[in-house]
């Protein structure tokens, strides 16, 4: 068992390498000047979308699981090596950068906003909730395991569907668990909670922290500040569809990074947005956020474009400006596909026969 | 759940008897004040679209075209419940001249939303140590192991009391559920079957047995049992089944804590 955490937090640590790397990509595709904290935030966004269009065409044409697990391998050492060669000064800079902000941070507030956040990691991972969507979630990544097939099989009776469930099977999220699984060699339940939930709780403080930083410009302790005071309150609201339960005991769902982490990822998109509407960052941004949404959670299918929407509406508004509306009207693009898809789906007018 | 009251329905079960909700209008309300004249345009603004696109019965019913409407409680998950709060527990700590002064505006924050009715997340056992790499109990592991060492068939059918089946295909994928998650959701209870969708009736038989011990529908539960198949039983020994399945055709084949194992004879 001790072998198998250490194992986790070894998967934990190379998945934020990975985040880096990713977002590092991201920025010199576009161009780009991030932040730090951005960097990982967009790197985050990059590779679950990334991840689903390489996993989404094969779960659609029925492909064994082992294939896009090969596929992934091939696809992610390509694109490190890529990153790697074309980016490295980017690279060294924000390792650079991370390390000056850590130095110039690391007070009190710091280590307690940090030790917070391992707490919270742990609390996650210590809670016992068994409930029909956790049975149904472990046992998706169990069935693709045990099966070498990609929704083929209901992951809850484990019986042959009779068509592509387009509710899940449209979010490549779980097929990451399972290679997770088979790459670390640890049990559905131990990647989702262990890797994925502290992943989760991990991704929601730096968003905070960048939030912080955006309501508190030029005051990193405020930042600081903010994201402990925020992650407290998270442990006073104890509710079933409260976003702090899906923080602090269902972590490892899907649904829990769509409350914890795309959600406020979009607020912090909008925020940016609002700081300046004629920057591109922010825009970049905010189309990781809606082209990964639905790779990383079902649940973000319709609350992401319409969040989008109306801030882009607004702000087009009283900018006066269209162009605003179009760019987040592009911003919601992807999941505007996605939902015409689930739409076609829920209506009977496109299903797929499992063969 | 359509219609305003299963909005407002929704909301209070999202707050619960916290001051959350409350807190969060005083503060979203100073934010507004405080805002320049922008930022007061774009909460006014974004609070009107939220009210005219989500927050209604038309959005609800909208949702009800795409997906199930029990998930429409997800949009609160788009209300900055927490940011504002904090944006405003944090500016109001910051602004704290001294180091008492900002811990004790700290403190009396954290008594306002932990010291409220409603409860946090700190209760007695909430931090435990995992069991083994499943975080299932050894109890229903023994069970589960039972049917592994027993079993002929690649993938057997099993039905089980409500925990175990939540847990078995987290331990081992190649069970198979003789009773549907839809069923267990919709008529797990021990009323009868006049209320019951047709295709129901066979598993809800099988949860009378295997989840409420009922003992008195033998003729019905047999041909549930040959319907689906069904290779095992687990249910609890309490329940004190053994001669009623045996009766059936599933002889036990062990116990494991509070839980008997039956497997189907020949």
């Amino acid at each position: 068992m001790a072998q198998m955490v250490i194992i986790c937090l070894l998967m934990v640590f190379v998945l934020g390498i990975e985040f880096a790397i990713y977002g590092v990509g991201f920025q010199k595709l576009f161009r780009l000047e991030l932040a730090g904290y951005e960097t990982v935030l967009a790197g985050f966004f990059a590779y679950f979308g990334l991840f689903q269009a390489a996993a989404l065409p094969m779960i659609l044409l029925q492909r064994p699981f082992h294939e896009l697990m090969w596929l992934w391998v091939a696809v992610s050492i390509a694109l490190n090596c890529l990153i790697l060669a074309t980016a490295k000064e980017i690279l060294f800079g924000w390792l650079r950068g991370m390390g000056a902000a850590i130095r110039r941070m690391g007070g009190a507030l710091f280590f307690i906003a940090l030790l917070l956040l391992g707490f919270t990691c742990y609390f996650q991972w210590a809670q016992h909730y068994l409930g029909w969507d956790t049975s149904f979630y472990i046992g998706t990544v169990n069935t693709t395991l045990h099966t070498d097939t990609m929704y083929v099989y209901d992951g809850n009776s484990g019986l042959l569907a009779s068509t592509l469930p387009f509710r899940y099977a449209l979010s490549a999220f779980y097929m990451h668990s399972a290679l997770l699984c088979r790459v670390g060699g640890v049990s559905a339940m131990m990647a989702q909670k262990c890797v994925m939930g502290t992943i989760c709780v991990g991704m929601h403080g730096a968003i905070l922290f960048a939030l912080g930083r955006r309501l508190f410009p030029r005051k990193e302790k405020a930042a600081l500040l903010f994201v402990c005071v925020v992650l407290l309150l998270n442990y006073g609201l104890n509710t079933i569809y409260a976003s702090s339960s899906f923080l602090l005991v269902r972590a490892y769902e899907a649904k829990g990074f769509c409350a914890n982490v795309v959600i406020p990822a979009v607020f912090y998109g909008i925020f940016c947005v609002w700081a300046d509407a004629g920057k591109r960052e922010p825009w970049y941004l905010l189309f990781a956020v809606g082209f990964a949404s639905v790779p990383v959670s079902m649940s973000s299918l319709l609350i992401v474009p319409v969040m989008i929407g109306m801030a882009a509406l607004v702000e087009c508004v009283l900018q006066k400006d269209w162009k605003v509306l179009g760019r987040g009207v592009l911003c919601a693009l992807p999941n505007g596909a996605y939902l015409l898809a689930y739409f076609l789906y829920a209506q009977g007018f496109l299903r797929i026969m499992i063969h | 759940m359509y219609g305003i009251e299963g909005i407002v329905q929704t909301i209070r079960e999202y707050a619960g008897e916290s001051a959350f909700l409350p807190v969060f209008f005083i503060c979203l309300a100073a934010c507004f004040c405080s805002a320049g004249e922008k930022g007061k345009k774009r909460i006014a603004s974004l609070f009107c679209l939220s009210v005219v696109f989500v927050f209604n019965n038309l959005a609800m019913k909208v949702l009800g075209k795409f997906a199930d409407t029990s998930t429409y409680y997800r949009f609160l998950w788009a209300v900055p419940l927490f940011l504002v709060i904090g944006h405003a527990v944090t500016k109001a700590v910051a602004g704290q001249k001294r180091l008492w002064q900002k811990a004790f505006v700290a403190a009396l924050a954290l008594i306002v939303f932990f010291g409220w009715k409603g409860g946090g997340f700190f209760t007695e056992g909430s931090l435990r140590v995992w069991e083994n790499e499943y975080d299932i109990s050894g109890e229903l592991m023994g069970a589960y192991r039972l049917i592994e060492g027993d079993a002929k068939e690649e993938s057997p059918v099993v039905i089980f009391d409500m925990e175990a089946q939540m847990a078995s295909r987290i331990y081992n994928p190649s069970i198979r559920w003789g009773i549907s998650r839809n069923a267990y959701v919709k008529y797990n209870d021990a009323e009868g079957y006049k209320n019951v969708e047709k295709r129901y009736r066979p598993e809800k038989a099988l949860i009378h047995a295997v989840n409420f011990g009922m003992q008195t529908e033998s003729g019905r539960l047999g041909k549930a049992l040959r319907k689906k198949k069904v290779d095992y039983i687990v249910t609890f020994t309490a329940f004190g089944m053994d001669a009623y399945f045996d009766g059936l055709g599933y002889g036990l084949i062990g116990e494991s804590g509070s839980r008997s194992v039956y497997a189907r004879k020949g």
